[in-house]
């Protein structure tokens, strides 16, 4: 018993010593992870081409997304179950600027953003609310923002949706192509992608994983768990609504039911399947759960029941996802090489 | 239409956002535990009420409740020994277990959709149909069943959590698990039988409201709403959840009227934030 005792604190005070040097490797890595998902990312669906290419769309977008849920949940442990809601407000008001206004793409991109950080910031006030108390609400607040998209008829065309969607047009470019809108979906998500493995090395995300791992002993360090959670919650809901606001010009179309509770429950699903807390793993989530459903449309009826299966199953087997498995594999390989 | 008539139904949907809600925070209480399922079980005891009416259409309705009431609650059980309770022993954050109990919620609405089919069923029985006279109007006959059953249901669990040892075990180990394991008290047992005990309610409650409307794979929603009522009323208050699930009940029904029934959903969620944001732990709440 002593023995088992004094080994384990060896054992901890190794790896305290280990810790400043585990923690730039780990930041290599996660560079090295950034550049192989991004080459695979915009190399598949550009050189297959056809089907792929729209494969390609689909995922990109809700990778996108994804990783904004990730940054909330995942790193900083705060679930949302409104998710889509934001897309859909990215959707929304990137569209109707487009349509109404003639505004280029690059701007109404920019407001979907935010339009989207802005209802995030709102539902962030509801912080104030205490855990459990705070998950109900985001799911409220889902159902309210989807019931508002699909009445407010003047504004939205109501549960019709919204036709013709306008070519994207940006720096004097017009983007009529799938291809042309795939580059500009892979950029937004290299970028955002980048930007989010830059952020969660940092100061800010060293303060996110903190609150996601304790939220009390986050605050004891010193750390304004009040004004983090904001954030965090403002910068997952403008992420969502920058890839909200690619969706319409994949589908050329525009309803609420894109944005429903179960579109909410499907990104959830993603970075839960991928790996929660790992930004690779809310895009191979996303990339799993976009491609494997086209795949198998004879059995269309059995997805959800599937996607109900999957999660409970990884979360059972695998309770660190895709991700986390594949990072206990290769440091396993690591160690039977040396 | 009459704004008795309207409270009288409020109040009637209200009973049944109740018993839901009282489920759920029993869950949460003797488990910690936000359970997403709550609603499809409810929905999972409708359906299996239905198959109950089918296979014995002799059987008298206020028969059924029970039998479906029994059958989920032993479904209810199950879930909680075999996925639930590693969870929980592993110490598995709250972020987990809710992506869990979704998870759970999800399999069973659509493994409900595979077994009874995707079209919404009624209840073959007279009593769907069937009204009785409330001063001049006429209103559903099966209100005065749910009204009564509601105050037969919390009499009961009032008198089990208050004088019956199972009761008391259940309650001490929702309070402090490892005094009540020292006490002989098997705190997995007491969490499974909470679990299914919520789960039987729940069944109950969905069998009530089927006569009302239909049952279909979708009905869970219901009981996500009845999260709201829990919430507002205070998590793990049983009298809370009662109010809340009134609360919510009548507010909108009338709400729906006085503003639009197409916001009817998005009402129930912005009363629950509005009280929340008034008194942060709910009505039946503490101080701090």
């Amino acid at each position: 018993m002593q023995e088992a005792v004094s080994l384990r604190t060896a054992k901890e005070s190794l790896s305290q010593q280990n810790d400043f040097a585990s923690a730039t490797s780990q930041n290599r890595n996660d560079w090295i992870v950034f550049a192989v998902i991004v080459s695979i990312l915009w190399s598949v669906p550009l050189s297959l081409g056809g089907f792929y290419l729209y494969l390609g769309l689909a995922v990109a977008i809700y990778a996108i997304s994804a990783l904004g849920l990730q940054t909330m949940v995942g790193l900083a442990g705060q679930l949302s179950l409104g998710h889509a809601a934001f897309m859909g407000i990215g959707a929304y008001t990137s569209v109707l600027l487009q349509k109404t206004l003639g505004l280029p793409f690059l701007v109404t991109l920019a407001a979907a953003g935010l339009t989207a950080a802005a209802a995030g910031l709102l539902m962030a006030q509801l912080i104030r609310l205490s855990g459990v108390y705070f998950k109900i609400a985001t799911f409220g607040f889902g159902i309210v923002v989807h019931q508002i998209l699909s009445n407010w008829t003047a504004l939205t065309g109501g549960s019709a949706g919204v036709r013709g969607i306008p070519v994207i047009s940006m720096i004097g470019f017009q983007v009529e192509t799938r291809t042309g809108l795939f580059v500009c979906e892979a950029l937004t998500l290299t970028l955002i992608y980048g930007l989010l493995v830059r952020l969660s090395h940092g100061k800010i995300g060293r303060a996110f994983r903190a609150i996601g791992q304790n939220e009390a002993a986050a605050r004891s360090v010193g750390i304004p768990v009040a004004r983090y959670r904001m954030i965090v919650i403002t910068l997952g809901c403008a992420i969502a609504g920058i890839a909200g606001a690619y969706l319409p010009h994949l589908m050329r179309f525009l309803s609420p039911e894109s944005f429903t509770w179960y579109e909410s429950l499907t990104c959830l699903i993603m970075i839960t399947v991928g790996g929660l807390g790992s930004l690779p793993g809310a895009i191979i989530g996303a990339a799993v759960l976009i491609v494997a459903p086209e795949y198998l449309r004879d059995f269309a009826q059995y997805k959800m029941l599937a996607f109900g299966v999957l999660l409970v199953a990884s979360m059972i087997l695998l309770p660190k996802g895709i991700a986390g498995a594949g990072a206990a594999l290769s440091r396993s390989k690591r160690i039977h090489a040396r | 239409m009459n704004l008795s008539l309207q409270l009288l139904s409020g109040l009637a949907v209200g009973c049944i956002y109740s018993l839901v809600a009282v489920g759920f925070s029993m869950v949460y209480r003797a488990m910690g535990l936000v359970n997403f399922a709550q609603g499809d079980l409810m929905m999972v005891g409708a359906f299996v009420g239905y198959s109950i009416i089918i296979s014995a259409p002799a059987l008298p309705f206020w028969l059924v409740v029970p039998f479906a009431a029994a059958l989920t609650a032993s479904l209810g059980y199950v879930i909680a020994q075999s996925a639930l309770w590693p969870a929980i022993q592993r110490g598995a954050s709250q972020t987990y277990l809710v992506l869990l109990t979704l998870g759970i919620g999800i399999v069973l609405s659509n493994g409900a959709r595979l077994i009874w089919g995707a079209n919404p069923r009624v209840y073959p029985i007279p009593l769907t149909h069937e009204t009785i006279r409330v001063g001049q109007y006429p209103v559903p006959a099966v209100y005065p069943l749910i009204g009564l059953t509601m105050v037969v249901l919390i009499v009961g669990l009032h008198l089990l959590f208050t004088r019956t040892w199972l009761g008391l075990a259940l309650r001490a180990a929702a309070d402090d698990a490892q005094t009540a394991s020292i006490m002989g008290v098997n705190r997995r047992f007491a969490s499974a039988a909470s679990f299914a005990l919520a789960s039987g309610i729940g069944a109950a409650a969905g069998v009530l409201y089927a006569p009302i409307t239909f049952v279909s794979a979708d009905m869970g929603m219901l009981g996500i709403k009845a999260f709201a009522a829990a919430v507002l009323g205070s998590l793990g208050s049983i009298p809370g959840s009662v109010i809340g699930g009134l609360v919510i009940g009548i507010g909108e029904t009338l709400g729906g009227q006085l503003v639009s029934s197409e916001y009817q959903d998005s009402l129930a969620f912005l009363l629950m934030i509005g009280i929340l944001l008034v008194k942060p732990t709910g009505l039946m709440g503490k101080r701090g």
